[in-house]
């Protein structure tokens, strides 16, 4: 079985100036990136981003070419050093379709030294044991998906890589996954996961990593992406014809305000709610109704990928 | 690599599998016994009469297998590697066996095991319909079961094992090297039916040093044209450098299914 033993520096994932090249074609560009032992990291970025490419040079499917990687302490040319410690779900789940599902489990366990019990522990905690014996060819996105991580959990793994694993979930499973996950962290398996449903991240996801065009443009705690958040504040005047000289009051005082079905949008206000209230007020406009609306992570994370901040 | 020969024969030890395949192939080399008995009835009747009532007659029955045992042992061999490419299940191999060339050797060791049986098992099988069918044709068994008839019997069957795991090993290199099932199988049966024989045609003195004519030759225990050592060092020559270049090029390349 593989050893518990985190790398003595607490970084489960290390990359300096890490780069792959396809001819001409920069898929990935130069990225630097530490992620802690026993984190949730969420890795996002839009399709042809890097990412999956990212995860191939971590488990040395590819090799980079510039730039060094280490997993677990160990540099990406050995493999055989760091993976028999590492669970992995790349690019969707792909099994013998032909087989049972407990038989796929069978094959991997017997190539990595995995007992045979713990393929029972594995199809019993993403709840397949029923279906063990069915033939994948016959099982759902969502079942594949489940038999996916299965096989991930395998060796009882330090580090867990999985590409967008909530795909073809449906919501239960993909609260059951977040429960897991969650487990998983608090036993100290550090989790690193790619996925497009950002709403999913915000919940379970420490860290988080943004890719563009092969370039990182944000790596850091999930605290410090929201931080990043903008704010929007939300004036309903208490009689709908002042919506227009309640803008022009603002703008004329300097705010970004403008009109927008029923209300009138602030940007950028930070605090200065009761400042407008007066100014409004002075100028003969009930509010109605000040709200604050503050953008989610997916709105965040477009707006990093739109302007290229780092 | 005990590991990833006992993963690999999880994988192949469907009853439904090992059952067809072996099906196919006897089903293949009973037919080579029938055709090769048919051609009695062509001009030279009397003289394959007299071939085929030799110690080593039931081999010559069956040579036409050979070219059905290649197309078995080159298709098994090219879908077995290039599928774990195509379908995107070495992913998950490589995550649990990173050791590349340990994993392939794996698998090497079980694809020419099961070769090896289905060849002999067609062999075998086909012997007692050949021993049973013959006499109706005019040609007499009486020299097949005698001593040197047993021995002759039992050598045929390892220079046909040899002359399949030959193939074998061409479709497990083109699978490795192409990754996908349709264009390895497609590119070693053209090189093999159609490819080879232009440049042996085209360039006789070929005969002695391309793959496929000293793997027939071995299958036939030597030809005129190719004698049977001759053809073992040439075809050992061949597998040695077809291994290489598979190992090269699994270790190198990388892995982007």
């Amino acid at each position: 079985m593989p050893s518990p033993v985190a790398p003595a520096d607490g970084v489960a994932i290390r990359a300096r100036g890490l780069t792959k090249r396809y001819g001409s074609r920069t898929a990935v560009d130069g990225i630097d990136l530490d992620i802690p032992t026993g984190v949730i990291a969420g890795f996002v970025g839009p399709n042809g981003s890097g990412k999956t490419t990212t995860i191939r040079m971590l488990l040395s499917f590819v090799a980079p070419t510039a730039g060094t990687a280490e997993v677990l302490g160990v540099p990406v040319d050995r493999p055989g050093d760091y993976l028999p410690r590492v669970g992995a779900l790349i690019e969707g789940p792909a099994f013998y379709w032909w087989l049972s599902g407990r038989r796929n489990l069978e094959i991997l366990a017997a190539l990595g030294g995995v007992s045979a019990a713990r393929v029972e522990e594995v199809l019993a905690i993403v709840e397949l044991g029923e279906r063990a014996e069915d033939r994948v060819l016959g099982y759902s996105l969502g079942m594949k998906q489940r038999l996916g991580i299965a096989a991930a959990l395998l060796p009882a793994p330090d580090l867990l890589i999985l590409d967008e694993p909530a795909n073809g979930l449906d919501p239960s499973g993909i609260q059951d996954m977040r429960r897991l996950l969650a487990r998983l962290r608090d036993r100290g398996v550090t989790i690193f996961i790619s996925s497009h449903i950002l709403s999913e991240l915000e919940q379970i996801a420490d860290w988080i990593l943004v890719l563009k065009e092969g370039r990182l443009l944000f790596h850091g705690t999930m605290a410090d992406l929201l931080v990043r958040r903008r704010t929007t504040w939300m004036l309903v005047p208490e009689r709908p014809e002042l919506l227009d000289p309640l803008v022009g009051l603002l703008t004329s005082a300097g705010y970004d305000a403008s009109r927008h079905n029923g209300h009138v949008r602030l940007e950028g206000l930070q605090g200065r709610a009761a400042a407008v209230n007066r100014l409004a007020m002075e100028g003969g406009i009930v509010l109605d109704e000040i709200s604050q609306v503050r953008s989610n992570l997916e709105e965040t994370f477009l707006a990093i990928t739109d302007g290229g901040e780092r | 690599m005990r590991r990833a020969i006992v993963a690999e024969w999880l994988k192949v030890r469907r009853a439904s599998i090992l059952g067809s395949t072996a099906a196919i192939t006897v089903a293949l080399s009973v037919s080579a016994v029938i055709v090769g008995l048919h051609e009695l009835d062509r001009p030279r009747r009397k003289a394959n009469i007299g071939l085929y009532s030799q110690v080593d007659g039931f081999q010559a029955i069956l040579a036409h297998s050979t070219d059905f045992l290649a197309i078995v042992g080159l298709g098994f061999a090219a879908f077995a590697f290039s599928t774990e490419f195509s379908s995107g299940t070495l992913r998950n191999l490589l995550v649990r066996q990173p050791r590349r060339l340990t994993l392939f050797a794996g698998k090497s060791v079980v694809v020419a095991a099961l070769v090896t049986a289905f060849v002999l098992i067609a062999y075998f099988a086909s012997y007692p319909v050949a021993l049973v069918t013959a006499p109706h044709y005019g040609v007499s068994t009486a020299l097949w079961t005698t001593s040197a008839g047993v021995r002759s019997l039992f050598s045929g069957g390892l220079d046909l094992v040899l002359s399949t795991l030959g193939y074998t090993i061409l479709g497990a290199v083109l699978g490795l090297v192409l990754r996908s099932p349709a264009p390895a199988i497609v590119a070693g049966l053209a090189y093999v039916f159609a490819i080879e024989g232009l440049l042996t045609n085209s360039f006789p003195s070929l005969t002695s040093v391309l793959f496929a004519s000293q793997l027939d030759a071995i299958g036939h225990g030597g030809t005129i044209d190719v004698g049977y050592r001759g053809a073992l060092v040439v075809a050992l020559a061949w597998a040695v450098g077809l291994v290489v270049v598979g190992g090269v090029d699994l270790r190198r390349r990388d892995v982007a299914a």
